[in-house]
């Protein structure tokens, strides 16, 4: 693996009013890797991958992405840093307004020059890259869970991004249906080479998807480590909260 | 009462920006003319039978309440001229704008606020989309533009309903009604031959449309917790909104009819 690093945290410090957060988050992610963050439920995994794509500013220390440091970057360099990032949302969070073809084509419409015909052709493609070819003209009310976070994977690829970021991709979703988004990002990482950045509290998407993987608690990643060592570690804390996760 | 102060002061901040980010975004209103037109049809053509309906009985109390002391000195014949006037001047654009603050502004927070909460509007930030230029220019363009045109049915409709008052009630026959209605809305010195009373009614408009709709969007787009939070926010933007246009009503009435 090429040891490039493409996100860099140093010393990252998050607080919510009185809440600490994220406490000196250190944490390099490399190109085109799968970095998988684990950890309970409200411990910080969404709000430590929202730094790298700007939805979120840190209170102390830096945030490098590409080289760019995200609490001084330009409103310019902003934009054209996240055209080449994708970020994939727990709910799918696409618009209700729009056909979820239409919702994966936002992006090209919006900041792109290319024709409608053109666009489509890109539309249809990424469907069917993400398994669902035929939801171009239905509404996201007639989506199921699964295809709503397929057609949000679609939305996040389409501009062919060099990050994409997953914020809880298989929640909610059952066993067969989680298997298989697992299985299709690791298909991504590999046939399109992207950078992921996963944030999960599914071992089986550990196990599928990940290169590195690391348990965030305390507001620190530790145990930063390869799947398997990670799952079969013998670290109390790690042992307490993979625990239920491994039957 | 600090904190409901600085609250306050917080959101008149955010709506100035907003007001401000909207100007500035003018300029794409042409690339915007899908959503736009889409804004029309929500806050134009889905409330005129509302406005209609509204504006019949608002003409109608007029005349009656009026009408009822002008016969007391015999001067029922001026009613036409009193509705015509009131309507134009005051009670059409209050009404729709009052109208559209419930509907209209109701429905723009509900739908943004629902966005916020459900992570559309993150989902437009990181796709890089600018979501004054998406989601607000449109409205507020939407919403001022039909606020006047709305107006103008309001008025119509209101000085009909008068008029069906008049010679009903009042023993004001049509012809004379509509005379003095005539006699009132000309003037020949301004463009169309309409009295000052219908321009700044129609500026009012614009000015209610502008602020009922920042106002709702403001309340959409900081919406948070959940259905609560944006139960919460479409009744601070209809609330908000009849305020601001009760209030700014008073200083437009001041400046245009006593500085």
């Amino acid at each position: 693996m090429n040891r490039d690093v493409i996100i860099r945290y140093q010393g990252v410090c998050k607080s919510f009013g009185a809440k600490v957060v994220l406490k000196d988050l250190d944490l390099d992610v490399y190109r085109g890797e799968a970095f998988c963050i684990m950890g309970p439920s409200g411990c910080g995994k969404s709000v430590t991958i929202r730094h790298i794509i700007g939805l979120l500013k840190q209170d102390r220390g830096s945030v490098t992405v590409e080289g760019h440091d995200m609490s001084t970057i330009s409103r310019g360099d902003l934009r054209k840093l996240r055209a080449r990032m994708g970020y994939v949302f727990q709910e799918a969070a696409l618009l209700n307004s729009l056909s979820a073809g239409e919702n994966v084509a936002l992006p090209l419409r919006e900041t792109t020059e290319l024709s409608d015909a053109e666009i489509v052709d890109k539309v249809n493609a990424k469907l069917a890259l993400v398994k669902v070819p035929d939801v171009y003209h239905k509404m996201p009310s007639e989506l199921s869970g699964g295809m709503k976070k397929r057609v949000g994977l679609a939305r996040a690829l389409i501009t062919d991004p060099e990050i994409v970021l997953y914020d809880e991709p298989t929640a909610g979703l059952d066993p067969e249906i989680s298997a298989s988004i697992n299985r299709l990002m690791r298909e991504l990482a590999e046939t399109l080479h992207v950078t992921s950045v996963i944030v999960t509290h599914h071992v089986g998407t550990v196990k599928t998807v990940a290169d590195r993987v690391g348990l965030l608690d305390n507001g620190r990643l530790n145990f930063v480590s390869k799947p398997e060592e990670f799952i079969h570690s013998t670290e109390p804390r790690l042992v307490r909260f993979l625990g239920d996760k491994l039957d | 009462m600090l904190s409901v102060a600085a609250s306050f002061l917080r959101d008149v901040g955010f709506q100035l920006e907003l007001t401000l980010q909207v100007l500035l975004r003018l300029g794409s209103a042409p690339r915007r003319r899908t959503l736009i037109a889409e804004q029309l049809f929500q806050s134009g053509l889905k409330v005129v039978h509302v406005v209609l309906l509204v504006g019949v009985f608002i003409g109608m109390i007029v005349a009656l309440q009026t009408g009822i002391e002008l016969s007391n000195f015999g001067q029922q014949d001026q009613i036409g001229t009193i509705v015509a006037l009131s309507m134009c001047r005051e009670m059409g654009p209050f009404i729709t704008a009052v109208i559209l603050a419930a509907t209209v502004g109701s429905a723009l927070a509900a739908e943004i606020g629902t966005m916020a909460v459900s992570e559309e509007l993150h989902a437009l930030e990181v796709m890089s989309i600018d979501r004054i230029s998406y989601l607000v220019m449109p409205r507020v363009v939407g919403v001022a533009i039909m606020c006047p045109l709305l107006t103008v049915l309001c008025d119509t409709i209101g000085i009909v309903g008068g008029g069906l008052i008049a010679d009903s009630q009042l023993n004001v026959g049509v012809a004379l009604y509509y005379d003095s209605v005539i006699d009132a809305l000309n003037d020949r010195g301004l463009p169309l031959e309409l009295p000052k009373e219908v321009y700044t009614g129609l500026f009012k408009a614009l000015i209610f449309g502008v602020i009922l709709s920042i106002i709702s969007c403001t309340a959409g787009l900081n919406a948070t917790s959940g259905a609560m939070g944006v139960g919460n926010a479409t009744r601070k933007a209809v609330r908000d909104s009849i305020i601001a246009i009760i209030i700014s009503n008073y200083f437009l009435s001041w400046f245009f009819f006593n500085a």
